[in-house]
């Protein structure tokens, strides 16, 4: 702002100022800009006043985020001078370049960062410097003091440039440098050197292709140049929608939504043949560029307007439409350019200072908002006289003595306030992602500077994909003394952000909310799904998924992959494909019918079952190395002393062997993931309730001083439990072998027995095995052909993110056959009377649809075909039968998993119950004692021809006293069993 | 003339790099610290020159840009790179702490962007739980006695708390990319020392005084400082040592003093094929009384013969209060107890172990440390994530009941113990052997420790068989149990100086484990 010769200055003699010169800008001004002219003056003399009204308002605000720190303020629009960009202020540059124009409008970018101690007399464009706050981005910086420095000499140029001798203004203003540079430097020539503003980037020729751009680009040229790139694109919904002229459209439904703010992918302007100059140049020179494009998106925005009034669109005709053009030339609009590929941000250097740059991070800290000094207000003590310093590489250069000629005091320039000029800044930290970080080192961290719209976007957590520019700055040097280090500070001024999810613990996303995102902007970004495609990484992302694709159509994949699973372990393929598809998991289901949000859920998850001896690789499976490392959000945990809430344990001596042992933990579930349960035997009563819950509903509810909330717990589990007994008893049914209620163990999609068998000939293979893992450099496991885990992990995570598989006619044909075919096997053809054993349960039918469903994910498939649902029917037929298989009858009955009691053993307590009570009538005319428990048995034992398990009595005499029909008497060994209606 | 360099050198390395830039072509300026390094490490080539410098150790004091070296313990890695300027304004060499007097205005903006390099920052410290035969051995002398106390600035980046222990802020100026030393490298660091200030808080710019190592070149080291043995192995050593240990500390037992030596010469031998040290319990290993000193003998000859040995009294107050794993509070990374140097022998004792209460942090603990003991790898907390570093401990568990109370070890040795008083004793009661058995024991431990061994075909063949046939005699063997026996075997056979696992070793490491499970009965 230009401050004015009299002693105090006011700010009316500022509008006046401004009044008197005002007719000179429109009047350069020629073409199509002209046609502004008229309406530009009134917008002018109204927006003047609020020029003056905004410096209070700004003081107060700059007091109060001052004075408070940390007053978060969200109208930033008043920061900004109304009327900050004339429309002389960048030529539009469609129109014919004209010298005479180019004159202020190259000082109002370059020049007009500079001191603007102006008298009005040496100073004739005062009210384009008045105007030119025009973007003064906080992340950007003014443009001519962030013109990247490469030498001393050119350095010193600018420098010179900005000490506003009037003479140096006069003749020559600062802002002829960029024009007369661009004579000396061919195009190709390598810029390191006299990187200076407009060695190789003509301003004018930049914001021409720009303009070029915005109103040429569609949809198309992306998908071309996807196609050349040999990345996938996407099937335009219509031939029209490819012929769109995306950035108009962005740009009105800008003014729409009155949103300021355009983000730019990058790509795009290299998909568009005019423009893919230009994307070096941003990347290179974000700071002259920006706001190059920020003033060509005003001025389409406003032409557009104009256009729309013209044609009367709906809601721009006539008065409104003026309204509306007022209001778009009052807004500061800002391109935001994002789509760069990602760099590691241990790979930044000093030499990408100044540059555009992108990297991936996680938020670990954010500041509260910091006001930011953009503009520095200083007056003379002596004379009065006003100078505004604008922030230079995050310094203001505070003036040593009055710029004034008459006066020229020295040390009498101080600061005043409230009058300079305030900006939102929030500083972050950013760290490396678990994925970028390599091997064996601990994740670094950067400074992010958030300005404007972009403070308090993202929460310390979020995952983002940050398009910044790189700056190095001194560190401060303590003045007093006299040697110092030179040393330097690196942090991003952030320009785009976009919240982005980590590629390898992608959880489910049908398990998040949808939408969410707060980030300003339009275009590009925010809810359209072809930016999923983008996270920086183009290409290496695209190789990523060639390569998965490329797996995914050998024949051989399900082996694979299976193989791939836990090298270390031997054979059990099985259980091996089991848990890989587990691993894939199937879709969720919601029927969105429902009332409120979403009906019940049909869970997609799931949970497999090993069941088997000690010492045989079980917990090798589930341990880190493996399913827990390849699992999204994968949680190992022993089901020993775990509980699914709280976090606390205690020692305490066990009453029995006097011992001290460790009592419940920690149960963490994962919600979106797979949980790995070891020890599942081992786990208390009431983390089992909770398991129940987990398992179905895929909720966890938790009381906690008086509130009962439920979580969502919508994961799969992976348990490994023990049998009973030291060794898998395959005499008994599974239900005895593993103390674990029927209920919890019917919940299990697949159930493995994984027996250590004695088998000379499978004995010698795992010897062979286990010797040959001790054999150095020659890590021989299970098979050649195996993926390292990060491939394995990236293609589960695409299978998982990315397919999701319907179901097809035939499939479905083929599914009710099986299910049909799994419940049959109970009809027993030899049985003379058809007794019905339950061989599956519509839970078995939910169960195979979805392996079916994950085994298509795992073949990539859109669709579940015939192959799926057989291999389901495979899996599920194998577990079955390990598991409901009836060891005293040999035939498979899903009762035992069900209710815990087979068929068959319902028969024989059946039997048993009977000559109970026969033994009881006998013995009751001897004596009405009843008769000894264990001589009951003897009896019956006798009388069997089967062995008789002491279980089954115990279980059948407390149904018959349940009945009322007995009752028990005595203890432990002189228990008697008398009848109860005997006496 | 080499040697006056050398002394030169010792007495202002400074000037020795600068007269070194002022030689240097500035046009592969890139290369500069690469050059230093090798300039600098070929000065001190040989070990008479290497043992000259004057090592860093606490309680001792040093002239501003000294000269040292530094044997330690890479802490923190997660520290920001430095950017300084590789050529000052006045031309001279930048970084190694060089500083410049500013000409007149202090105008400090006027730099030149194309000399700016960057720095990798990192924090080291002493390395914990190096045995002081261990440090006079590769020093000369001890680092500090146990009795003397002193302060040391960021005591939390120690993993032993209240350790004594020298801290100091590493600055390498090779740009080695992603080879920059990880976390628990033991590392020798040659560099010159000064004061300088490191950042506490990015946004605030506070900062603190703090030792600082401007690294001129690092040499590496090797756990097993002694060179290959001189004479043939003597299998009454290893005899004699586990005599030794079985009467001095585990009142003559000597099958649990063969247990604990081989689980303290076991390293970590394929992370991909997950074959890691064994962990071992001794079990039925008695409090102390009142009367007796509270930690057993066996960490006293722990110390006289292993290079790293920590012992950790377990209590539930140690559990729940201190942290085990390093954690990153306000982006400095604390360090945690299990933060340890590959190779270091941990004894942990449970018997200060009484009921109550495992609160949060407690129980963290205790999951970290079963974690470290199954997988080897120490998961370091970061806000909002985990990352997990690859350790490699050795963890013997003294229990009082039939197993650990806290952990599951691979294995659980029930020790045969007719009194206490044999297992508790004060340091000055342990009889010592000669100066020169110690040696030789010393020497078969880190012989053992480093040693490589081979399976051969024909042993592979053999215990194939005999595995086999075992299964089919007793089905007691499990594949876990046969994983057992062969890493058994190949400890024995390291403990025997052979070259390849022996039909003898397995028989031995059969009979080894038939007598442990023999005790069990």
């Amino acid at each position: 702002m230009s401050s004015s010769p009299l002693p105090i200055p006011s700010s009316d003699d500022v509008a006046m100022a401004i009044d008197d010169e005002l007719p000179q800008t429109p009047m350069q001004d020629g073409g199509q800009s002209m046609s502004q002219a008229p309406r530009a003056d009134p917008l002018f003399l109204a927006g003047t006043p609020s020029t003056q009204a905004g410096t209070p308002l700004r003081g107060a605000v700059a007091r109060r985020a001052v004075g408070m720190y940390s007053t978060p303020r969200r109208n930033r629009t008043p920061l900004f001078a109304p009327g900050s960009s004339s429309p002389a202020h960048f030529p539009s540059s469609s129109s014919p370049a004209q010298n005479a124009r180019r004159t202020p409008v190259q000082r109002g970018s370059s020049a007009g960062g500079s001191n603007m101690d102006s008298e009005p007399l040496d100073f004739p464009s005062s009210p384009a410097g008045l105007a030119t706050p025009k973007n003064r981005r906080g992340d950007i910086h003014s443009a001519l003091s962030l013109t990247p420095t490469r030498s001393r000499t050119a350095r010193a140029r600018s420098t010179n440039g900005n000490l506003s001798s009037e003479a140096d203004r006069n003749s020559l203003p600062a802002s002829m440098h960029p024009l007369s540079a661009p004579a000396q430097a061919t195009e190709d020539e390598p810029d390191e050197i006299r990187a200076i503003w407009g060695t190789t980037v003509n301003l004018a020729d930049t914001m021409k292709v720009f303009r070029e751009f915005v109103k040429g680009f569609k949809p198309k040229y992306r998908i071309a140049h996807d196609r050349s790139l040999g990345l996938p694109t996407k099937a335009a919904a219509s031939p029209a929608a490819v012929e769109v002229l995306q950035y108009e459209n962005y740009l009105r439904r800008m003014r729409l939504t009155g949103e300021a703010n355009l983000n730019l992918d990058c790509e795009n302007l290299r998909a568009f043949p005019p423009s893919r100059k230009l994307y070096g140049q941003l990347v290179k020179y974000p700071q002259e560029v920006i706001p190059a494009m920020d003033q060509v998106l005003k001025d389409i925005m406003l032409e557009l307007a104009e256009e729309d009034q013209a044609e009367g669109v709906e809601g721009m005709a006539g008065q409104e439409g003026e309204e509306e053009i007022a209001e778009i030339m009052s807004k500061v609009y800002k391109v935001r350019p994002f789509g760069l590929p990602a760099v590691n941000m241990r790979s930044l250097n000093p030499q990408d200072t100044d540059k555009l740059v992108c990297i991936k991070g996680l938020v670990i800290r954010a500041t509260p908002v910091i006001p930011d000094m953009k503009v520095a207000f200083f007056r003379c003590l002596t004379c009065n006289h006003t100078v505004q310093v604008e922030i230079d590489r995050g310094k203001i250069d505070e003036p040593a003595a009055c710029p004034r000629d008459v006066c020229a005091s020295v040390g009498t320039m101080s600061l005043v306030h409230n009058r300079c000029e305030f900006a939102d800044r929030q500083v972050i930290r950013l760290q490396e992602t678990p994925d970028a970080v390599p091997d064996g080192q601990t994740p670094h961290t950067v400074s992010l500077s958030a300005y404007d719209e972009l403070v308090d976007v993202s929460k310390p957590g979020d995952r983002l994909v940050v398009t910044g520019i790189f700056r190095s700055v001194p560190v401060r040097v303590n003045p007093r003394r006299r040697t110092i280090k030179s040393l330097f500070k690196t942090f991003l001024d952030i320009v785009h952000v976009k919240l982005g999810q980590d590629s390898r613990l992608g959880f489910d996303k049908s398990t998040r909310p949808a939408g969410g995102d707060r980030l300003p902007g339009v275009g590009g970004g925010v809810g359209e799904e072809e930016q999923d495609e983008e996270e920086g990484q183009i290409v290496r992302k695209a190789e990523m998924e060639q390569k998965v694709k490329e797996l995914s159509e050998r024949p051989d994949i399900y082996e694979i992959l299976a193989r791939s699973l836990a090298p270390s372990v031997w054979s059990m393929d099985d259980v091996k494909k089991g848990i890989l598809l587990q691993l894939f998991g199937g879709t969720n289901k919601n029927i969105t019918r429902g009332g409120g949000g979403g009906g019940p859920r049909y869970r997609g998850d799931i949970n497999v079952l090993l069941v088997g001896d000690p010492g045989t690789s079980k917990s090798q499976i589930l341990q880190a190395t493996y399913v827990h490392k390849l699992a999204p959000r994968g949680v190992y945990t022993s089901g020993k002393g775990s509980s699914a809430v709280g976090l606390t344990a205690y020692v305490t001596r066990d009453p029995d062997s006097k011992q001290l042992v460790l009592e419940s933990g920690a149960l963490v579930l994962s919600d979106g993931g797979v949980c790995c349960i070891d020890e599942f035997d081992k786990m208390s009563e009431a983390t089992r309730s909770v398991l129940h819950e987990v398992m179905e509903q895929q909720t966890v509810s938790i009381a906690k001083a008086g509130i009962i909330t439920t979580l969502n717990a919508r994961t799969s589990v992976l348990a490994a439990a023990n049998p009973v007994g030291s060794k898998y008893d395959v005499n008994l049914p599974i239900t005895r072998n593993i103390d674990l209620p029927p209920t919890l163990i019917s919940r299990f999609d697949l159930l493995y027995l994984v027996l250590d068998e004695v088998n000379e000939a499978i004995d010698r293979k795992l010897a062979q095995h286990l010797v040959a893992l001790y054999i150095e450099d020659n890590p021989e496991t299970g098979g050649e052909d195996i993926l390292p885990l990060d491939q394995l992990s990236a293609y589960i995570n695409y299978g998982r993110s990315r397919v999701h598989p319907v179901i097809t006619e035939e499939a479905s044909h083929e599914l009710v056959q099986s299910y049909v075919k799994l419940r049959s096997v109970g009809d027993d053809p030899r049985a003379a009377a058809p007794e019905k054993r339950i061989t599956a349960t519509t839970r078995q039918l939910e169960s195979m649809i979805r392996l079916a469903e994950a085994h298509a994910r795992m073949r990539l498939s859109a669709h579940v075909e015939l192959r799926d649902v057989q291999e389901a029917y495979r899996l599920m037929r194998d577990a079955i039968r390990a598991s409901a298989l009836d060891p005293t009858t040999g035939k498979i009955d899903m009762g035992l998993l069900n209710s815990g009691t087979g068929q068959q053993q319902r028969r024989l307590r059946e039997d048993m119950r009977k000559e109970v009570l026969g033994l009881l009538a006998a013995s009751a005319s001897a004596a009405s004692r009843g008769i000894r428990w264990a001589d009951a048995i003897q009896q019956l034992a006798n009388q069997s021809s089967i062995r008789l398990d002491a279980g089954e009595f115990k279980e059948v005499i407390s149904a018959m006293e349940a009945e009322g029909l007995v009752r028990v008497v005595g203890e432990r060994e002189r228990r008697t069993i008398r009848r109860v209606d005997a006496s | 003339m080499v040697s006056s360099l050398l002394s030169e050198a010792l007495s202002s390395p400074t000037d020795v790099l600068l007269s070194f830039y002022d030689a240097y072509d500035h046009g592969a300026l890139d290369d500069f610290p690469k050059a230093v390094a090798k300039h600098f490490s070929d000065i001190f080539r040989t070990e008479e020159a290497f043992s000259e410098i004057p090592p860093l150790i606490p309680s001792r004091s040093y002239n501003d840009r000294a000269l040292v070296r530094f044997r330690a313990l890479v802490q923190d890695t997660s520290l920001s790179p430095e950017i300084y300027l590789s050529r000052l304004r006045d031309g001279k060499c930048g970084g190694w702490g060089m500083t410049e007097t500013p000409q007149g205005d202090g105008d400090d903006s006027d730099f030149d962007f194309n000399h700016l390099r960057d720095s990798s920052v990192l924090w080291a410290v002493s390395v914990p739980g190096e045995t002081e035969w261990y440090q006079s051995a590769s020093d000369g002398h001890p680092l500090a006695r146990a009795d003397q106390h002193v302060e040391s600035l960021r005591a939390h980046k120690y993993p032993i708390p209240g350790g004594t222990h020298y801290g100091v802020q590493i600055k390498m100026y090779i740009n080695s990319g992603n080879d920059i030393p990880k976390t628990t490298d033991v590392l020798n660091f040659v560099g010159i020392l000064s004061n300088e200030p490191q950042v506490l808080h990015a946004e605030s710019d506070e900062s603190i005084i703090v030792p600082t190592l401007h690294v001129l070149f690092v040499r590496e080291h090797h756990l097993n400082i002694f060179e290959a043995s001189p004479e043939p192995f003597q299998h009454h050593v290893r005899e004699e040592l586990l005599s030794w240990i079985a009467d001095e500390a585990l009142g003559g037992d000597r099958d649990a003093a063969e247990w604990v030596l081989l689980t303290y010469v076991a390293r970590v031998q394929s992370r991909t094929r997950s074959l890691n040290p064994p962990s071992l319990t001794l079990s039925h290993f008695p409090s102390p009384t009142s009367s007796l000193p509270p930690l057993p003998a066996l960490c006293h000859l722990l110390s006289l013969i292993l290079p790293l040995h920590v012992t950790l009294s377990l209590s539930l107050d140690m559990l729940n209060s201190v942290p085990f794993a390093p954690e990153s509070v306000n982006e400095d990374l604390h360090s945690g107890y299990l933060q340890l140097a590959q190779g270091t022998a941990v004894l942990m004792t449970e018997s200060g172990i009484q009921e109550g209460k495992l609160i949060e942090r407690g129980v963290l603990n205790v999951r970290t440390i079963q974690q470290v003991i199954d997988t080897q790898t120490l998961a370091y907390k970061f806000p909002f994530s985990e990352f997990s570093f690859p350790t490699d401990i050795n963890f013997v568990i003294l229990a009082e009941g039939t197993k650990s109370a806290l952990f599951q070890t691979d294995v659980t040795f029930p020790l045969n113990s007719p009194s206490t008083s044999d297992l508790y004793k004060l340091n000055s009661d342990i009889k010592l052997p000669s100066i020169d058995k110690l040696e030789a024991f010393r020497r078969l431990i880190l012989s053992a420790k480093a040693g490589n061994i081979e399976v051969t075909e024909a042993i592979s063949e053999h215990i194939q068989e005999d595995f086999v046939r075992q299964r089919k005699t007793d089905d007691a063997m499990s594949p876990e149990d046969l994983k057992r026996t062969i890493t058994l075997a190949r400890l024995i056979c390291l403990t025997m100086y052979d070259s390849s696992v022996t039909v003898d070793g397995w028989e031995r490491a059969k009979e080894l484990n038939r007598r442990r499970m023999a005790r069990f009965a």
